[in-house]
């Protein structure tokens, strides 16, 4: 019984990390109906920026942490003005495609930059572990789970509230109409990037600071989170979210009792299930037909 | 010109040209020169096959890697159990290839291509991840030693095999052109420039791109086995998803459209950073910038760019613009009265009736066909007119089965259409045409004509694939048939034209043309004069009918021009509201009071 609600402890916490970075793959696939595939790479460059300002050259992380958001504000709006809006226009996978290049060029770039070794980002988290119940709570694990929360629910009242949030949802749903109404298209591209990026930066300090920070780090919880969203729906960003909770889950169910191979395979299986029966994923809706 | 571009197999003999050079050059190359030219050749296969499944299929895939590595694999596993030698291993993994490719193409029956795109994503990662696991085969992390390749018992060296590996690129290359030139291309670019249409003509969209699948991964798997012996050394941690993305990228830097694309496409990416080797970590920029001004300026990629500047300067360039085409308006009309009135003259009455009996159409709460009946008998021309919103296109698209029939019975030939999709329709002899134009940008009239008769063709892969008699005739057939709907649709000047260069009345013609070439049995136009000026019309509609005397079909015309209808339909059955209410012989439903009402009020 234990054991049940441990795996169901440890599975929200990674899945907290999930749902931070399915969303920011979400917010890109809603309003620009496209995947960006270079959210690890963004994010984990960001990483190495706050790890060399904050660690490296010793200014601490308050520093780091200021510097690690400029470049993610910098970075998604250098994607947006100089590889989005030039292709945005026209043939869907030309963008994806022109992603996929970036991220192959951003980890290049990290390499170069930050050399190839890997490094601890010692993140000013608290550590140590309470035991509830013979049930063991990771205390870096559970910040970073409230960090997840807290970042989430600022997106959500950000979309809700806030002129560009209300803006961004019309943009998503239909494009011309919300141009039509005087929604300045450019602006909701732009800020929907770098809201993007910077969730990218936080997913990617809060992974380096529960494993390691090394060029590519990230590839793997992409991966994972990619199927939380398309779990949940990719274009739900309350179902992006709810998938990254359920596949930590998932995940950390099938670790513990079922056989290796099973957890190996347990994205791709649940992406083809998925996209089988469901193809918009459990909370999403099939807009218009896509290509 | 043209008659030279005609000449068969002129690209056949240039491939083996270089091919024979490279041969020719490799004697004299280092070692280590051996191994990228290797590479390079080897990155054209799979380059070209994504020429396949992305370039004509229209289906990106980035799960390359895990197929290069089940490739790989096989290779490794027959070596290492049999003896069988490099012609076994590369059975093995066409075989294994192919058949991973066909698995993970299946998804695409039920879902569109980008969660397909999103599929193979995921099948690249697991796919590292179960080559990792499996160390008894793939020594895990640590990789495998792959002993050097053995063919019919003799072992090659890495410049032998750098020959057999131009001799399975010239194979490989030459078994896709085969594949893409003729009908299994033909199908290929019409699912993917318009899935509405090719539907209509017979083709199912999902197992189309399940063939692509599955030739496109028997490539792919063919590379893998020779990518194991040229490099002596694999591991799993070669097969990540930057490897599947450079496959890719490999095809569209070419020029995804064109095989000999893969080529260029692989020397740049493969060859240009060993030649930047001394430029160090940057080159990866240097290449990276250039992919992106490739991408800018040609977005056809380097072989769309030749293509384009060959047009432009080269030899065969055109000094004029294509000839207006010709309207006779009258003439035509008079010649489809003409026919009409004597029916009974017609070469092959071969049409089939159209029973349509109480159907209902309803999307969501509006009912746009309410409980129609109606009743074509074969070889006839009905005219189905109403008001905007009375369902006239609705009931065309359940006829051909693109709405969804919620009550009644639609019978073609007496046979029941209830279940079968819009392809399997069109084997029961349902052609149409559509409103809103839905053609194949990047083809040509004549790609067009071929394409209508995919249906019709009259030979399958196999004889395509090897050039087999069936084949020779059936494309010889094809074309005089499409020279002929041509000739009668005012074409046969234009047959070369790509349609996207054609003015909107042509586009009309091309549209219908495309339907009505494999003599369909029931033909069903939609709106073919909307959008023209009334003599365009009438010339269109004339010559489509004469058309179809001709070879006898049975003709149901969706037209607003009610003139138009009056003078070539033998009967008119007028709409409203998705209701019936006029049914007779044009000079009656004239003079009908509820029709003239619907029409011009009260």
């Amino acid at each position: 019984m234990s054991g049940l609600l441990q795996a169901l402890v440890t599975g929200l916490m990674t899945g907290g990390v999930y749902a931070l970075l399915a969303l920011s793959i979400a917010l890109i696939f809603k309003t620009m109906d496209t995947v960006n595939f270079a959210t690890a790479s963004m994010g984990a460059f960001c990483a190495f920026l706050f790890f060399q300002v904050g660690t490296v050259l010793g200014l601490g992380w308050g520093p780091g942490l200021l510097v690690a958001a400029l470049g993610a504000v910098a970075l998604g709006w250098a994607v947006e003005r100089g590889i989005v809006r030039p292709l945005g226009g026209g043939d869907l996978f030309r963008l994806v495609l022109a992603t996929m290049g970036l991220d192959i060029l951003l980890n290049n770039a990290t390499q170069i930059f930050f050399g190839s070794g890997v490094q601890n980002i010692n993140a000013p988290l608290p550590t140590g572990a309470w035991d509830v119940g013979g049930v063991t709570i990771d205390l870096t694990r559970l910040v970073i789970l409230a960090i997840a929360v807290a970042s989430t629910a600022a997106i959500a009242l950000v979309l809700r509230y806030t002129n560009l949030g209300i803006g961004m949802r019309a943009f998503a749903q239909d494009p011309q109409a919300a141009a039509l109404m005087g929604v300045p298209a450019r602006t909701v591209s732009r800020w929907t990037w770098i809201i993007s990026s910077l969730l990218g930066l936080v997913a990617a300090i809060m992974v380096a600071s529960v494993s390691v920070l090394s060029v590519g780090f990230l590839q793997g919880t992409f991966i994972s989170a990619f199927t939380a969203a398309v779990l949940g729906g990719l274009s739900s960003l309350p179902g992006a979210v709810a998938g990254g909770f359920i596949l930590g889950v998932l995940e950390a169910l099938s670790i513990s009792y079922a056989p290796r191979a099973v957890t190996i395979v347990l994205p791709v299986l649940i992406i083809l299930v998925v996209l089988m029966i469901r193809p918009a994923g459990l909370f999403g809706r099939l807009s218009a037909q896509r290509a | 010109m043209s008659a030279l571009r005609r000449v068969p197999g002129k690209d056949v003999v240039i491939g083996l040209v270089v091919l024979l050079l490279v041969c020719g050059l490799a004697g004299g190359l280092t070692t280590y020169q051996v191994y990228v030219v290797t590479i390079v050749v080897i990155f054209t296969i799979i380059g070209a096959s994504h020429t396949v499944l992305f370039g004509a299929a229209g289906q990106p895939s980035v799960g390359h890697a895990a197929l290069l590595g089940a490739g790989v694999y096989a290779a490794v596993a027959v070596a290492a159990n049999t003896s069988w030698g490099l012609q076994g291993e590369l059975v093995a993994g066409v075989v294994v290839g192919g058949l991973i490719g066909v698995v993970i193409g299946l998804p695409s029956l039920r879902i569109g291509s980008l969660y397909l795109a999103i599929a193979t994503l995921a099948l690249c990662v697991v796919a590292q991840q179960i080559y990792f696991e499996w160390s008894d085969l793939t020594g895990g992390g640590a990789g495998t030693q792959v002993p050097p390749p053995t063919l019919f018992g003799s072992t090659y060296t890495p410049l032998g095999l750098l020959y057999i590996t131009l001799a399975m690129t010239g194979v490989s290359l030459l078994f896709a052109r085969n594949l893409l030139r003729g009908r299994q291309g033909r199908a290929w670019n019409a699912v993917r420039t318009s899935p509405l249409a090719a539907s209509s003509l017979g083709m199912s969209l999902g197992w189309q791109k399940v063939g692509a699948f599955g030739v496109s991964g028997a490539m792919v798997g063919c590379a893998g086995v020779l990518y194991a012996h040229a490099v002596n050394y694999v591991s799993p941690q070669d097969f990540t998803l930057d490897l599947s993305i450079i496959t890719l990228v490999i095809a569209i830097i070419g020029g995804q459209r064109y095989l000999w694309g893969a080529a260029l496409g692989s020397v740049f990416v493969e060859g240009v950073p060993e030649v930047l080797r001394a430029t160090g970590e940057f080159r990866y920029i240097i290449f990276g910038g250039v992919f992106v001004l490739i991408m800018l300026f040609f977005p056809e990629g380097f072989a769309g760019g030749v293509v384009m500047l060959w047009r432009r300067f080269g030899p065969g360039r055109r000094r004029t613009a294509p000839a207006a085409v010709e309207l006779q308006p009258t003439a035509t009309l008079v010649e489809a009265q003409l026919a009409r009135a004597t029916t009974d003259d017609t070469p092959q009455a071969d049409g089939v009736g159209l029973t349509v009996s109480d159907v209902r159409v309803a999307f969501g709460g509006v009912t746009a066909v309410d409980g129609v009946s109606i009743d074509v008998a074969p070889g006839s021309v009905v005219g189905l007119v109403g008001p905007n919103g009375a369902g006239k296109t609705t009931l065309l698209n359940a006829i051909s089965g693109f709405a969804p029939v919620e009550a009644g019975t639609i019978t073609v030939d007496g046979q029941a259409l209830r279940t079968r999709r819009p392809a399997q329709r069109r084997g029961l002899g349902v052609g149409r045409t559509f409103q809103n134009l839905s053609l194949h940008e990047g083809l040509t009239v004549l790609d067009h004509l071929m394409i209508g008769q995919h249906s019709t063709a009259g030979y399958g892969p196999t004889s395509q694939v090897l050039r087999l008699p069936p084949f020779v005739r059936g494309e010889a057939r094809m074309r005089a048939a499409a020279m002929e709907t041509a000739e009668i649709l005012g074409l046969a000047d234009l047959v070369d034209e790509r349609v996207e260069n054609l003015a909107y009345g042509v586009q009309k013609r091309v549209d219908v043309a495309r339907a009505v070439v494999a003599r369909p049995r029931l033909l069903l136009l939609d709106e073919p004069a909307a959008g023209l000026t009334p003599d365009e019309g009438d010339d269109l509609v004339g010559r489509v009918l004469v058309h179809s005397r001709h070879v006898g079909a049975t003709v149901v015309l969706v037209e607003h021009n009610i003139e138009l209808v009056m003078r070539v339909a033998d009967r008119v059955v007028a709409l409203n509201f998705g209701r019936v209410i006029a049914d007779d012989v044009p000079a009656v439903v004239r003079r009908q009071d509820d029709f003239v009402e619907a029409y011009l009020g009260s």
